[in-house]
């Protein structure tokens, strides 16, 4: 089973430092769809998501692995702020809603910026930002709101589940988590701007990395035309979105720690009772140390 | 090339974005306001659970990061139910009290959770204190102490991460701690406060916590 940056699964021929709106796919019905956030602050997937789990497993095995998949994230977000608030103007949303809009923008910014900073300190290479397609989002407020939502509540619980990757580096978890922190207030003015609990549960659930590709897929687009896709050495670099192959990887857990760690974690997304479950069952769950081993 | 110290690299890249920041000091002496001088007097004698996991900065186990995250959960938890009591749904603006109803829940549950875990782990969870948090019956004083309680939450959580060595329990403290800073974000805008000041977090270490929650505790 081949280990990848979460970058290169979801978009294998992935240009250098360019960003192109997509046109118009079936990411639509994601973006509009406030169940979908639902879904992921409880943690759970439509069984539709769950299929396209990807086979290869995403590349946690290092700290810069770990901070790229974060970037990758990251890019995605600052990317949509960026290109969306582009398009619209004060008048679109409620007051004081763009003024905090373009703050989250800054913020998703200057963490992709950071980020970048960080894994070239420790001498990795930064992902690059890629190509998404955020559907309608760009045209329509509440598309726009209801996508940021997503993008937001998934960013809170990949950084959730992602922690423990860094559990052997004091300095980055905890840089870490002060972008965790923030994610969260994100997502917390957008929950209620679209209507929703700023905080439906008691304990946030973590998504897993492979989890968390399965709701950025759609986001992401292929070069069109194979423009860009000629360092694509493990990718097509053909049109049309990047399909990840189905069969999930929560066996990357499990081949490195023998314990059912996943599920347990999957319980904590049910409120609190579930987050109560969880917890009681921590005993026995010990991860091999993600790095030096 | 020797990578420099992380903090000292996000230090930097929030240090812009921190004027427009209420300063840890800002919000001790938000805080000291609030709960008044005599809850500041008192809290000189007090505050010994806090001392015991605080000011040695020995956060050694996971037991001791569990304990120290347990003591702001029933500061927390207490305030709330306490508050709720106080007041009523016509003291705030619509829909405040059934989130901060929602907010207690989450506290309450945060600390029947730690509780537990402590306990299996073969500790002893600490207990509730006894408390003073000044706002008598002002409900916008209540809500001021709420936002600090918040976000002081969330900078002890994200101080206090590093130390935990069990991945499951940090994953769990994760998940509380993005629950504190959902909390901090709603309660910074109804205080009239931008919800996310910074593009990151400033972590505590307990001895900066104490400092902060020691006026709030008599006992």
């Amino acid at each position: 089973m081949a280990v990848r940056s979460i970058h290169t699964l979801l978009y294998p021929s992935a240009p250098a430092g360019r960003s192109r709106r997509g046109v118009l796919t079936g990411s639509a019905r994601l973006a509009g769809g406030g169940a979908l956030a639902l879904t992921v602050a409880g943690a759970q997937l439509p069984r539709g998501l769950r299929s396209a789990l990807a086979q290869e497993v995403v590349d946690v095995s290092t700290p810069a692995a770990v901070l790229n998949y974060a970037l990758t994230l990251e890019h995605l977000e600052a990317s949509f702020y960026r290109d969306g608030l582009d398009g619209f103007v004060e008048g679109d949303f409620e007051d004081g809603v763009f003024a905090n809009l373009g703050l989250i923008r800054d913020h998703e910014v200057a963490h992709v910026e950071t980020l970048i900073a960080v894994i070239g300190d420790l001498g990795d290479d930064p992902v690059e930002e890629a190509d998404y397609d955020f559907g309608d989002a760009f045209d329509d407020p509440e598309a726009f709101l209801a996508t940021a939502q997503t993008l937001e509540n998934t960013g809170v619980a990949a950084y959730t589940g992602a922690a423990q990757f860094l559990i052997d580096d004091d300095d980055l978890l905890t840089a870490a988590l002060t972008i965790h922190g923030v994610e969260a207030r994100h997502a917390s003015y957008l929950n209620r701007l679209n209507g929703a609990s700023p905080f439906p549960d008691a304990v946030d659930g973590p998504l897993t990395p492979d989890q968390v590709m399965a709701i950025a897929t759609p986001f992401f687009v292929a070069a069109p035309d194979g423009t860009g896709g000629t360092t694509g050495t493990e990718g097509t670099g053909g049109t049309g979105t990047t399909t990840i192959p189905a069969t999930g990887i929560g066996s990357l857990y499990r081949s490195k720690s023998g314990s059912d760690l996943p599920e347990k974690l999957g319980l904590l997304g049910l409120a609190a009772a579930g987050a109560a479950v969880a917890l009681s069952r921590w005993e026995g769950t010990r991860l091999a140390k993600q790095q030096n081993t | 090339m020797q990578p420099r110290p992380l903090h000292e690299r996000f230090m930097e890249a929030t240090a812009e974005e921190r004027h427009c920041r209420a300063s840890r000091r800002g919000f001790l002496a938000g805080s000291a306001r609030l709960a008044g001088a005599g809850a500041v007097a008192l809290a000189v004698a007090g505050g010994t659970g806090f001392r015991r996991f605080a000011s040695a900065q020995e956060l050694a186990s996971d037991l001791d990061v569990l304990n120290y995250a347990l003591t702001l959960e029933h500061l927390e938890a207490t305030f709330y139910r306490v508050g709720l009591e106080t007041f009523g749904p016509d003291d705030f603006d619509v829909d405040v009290f059934a989130n901060l109803e929602a907010i207690r829940d989450h506290e309450a549950a945060h600390v029947a959770t730690l509780t537990d875990v402590i306990t299996q782990l073969g500790g002893a969870a600490v207990e509730e204190a006894e408390y003073d948090f000044g706002y008598g019956d002002d409900a916008a004083a209540f809500l001021a102490v709420a936002q600090a309680l918040e976000n002081t939450g969330v900078q002890a959580y994200d101080g206090a991460g590093q130390f935990l060595a069990d991945p499951a329990l940090l994953t769990a403290a994760g998940g509380i701690v993005a629950v504190e800073a959902r909390h901090a974000s709603y309660l910074n805008d109804l205080n009239g406060d931008v919800p996310f000041p910074a593009a990151f977090e400033t972590p505590l270490t307990p001895e900066e916590v104490l400092e902060i929650a020691t006026p709030f505790i008599v006992q």
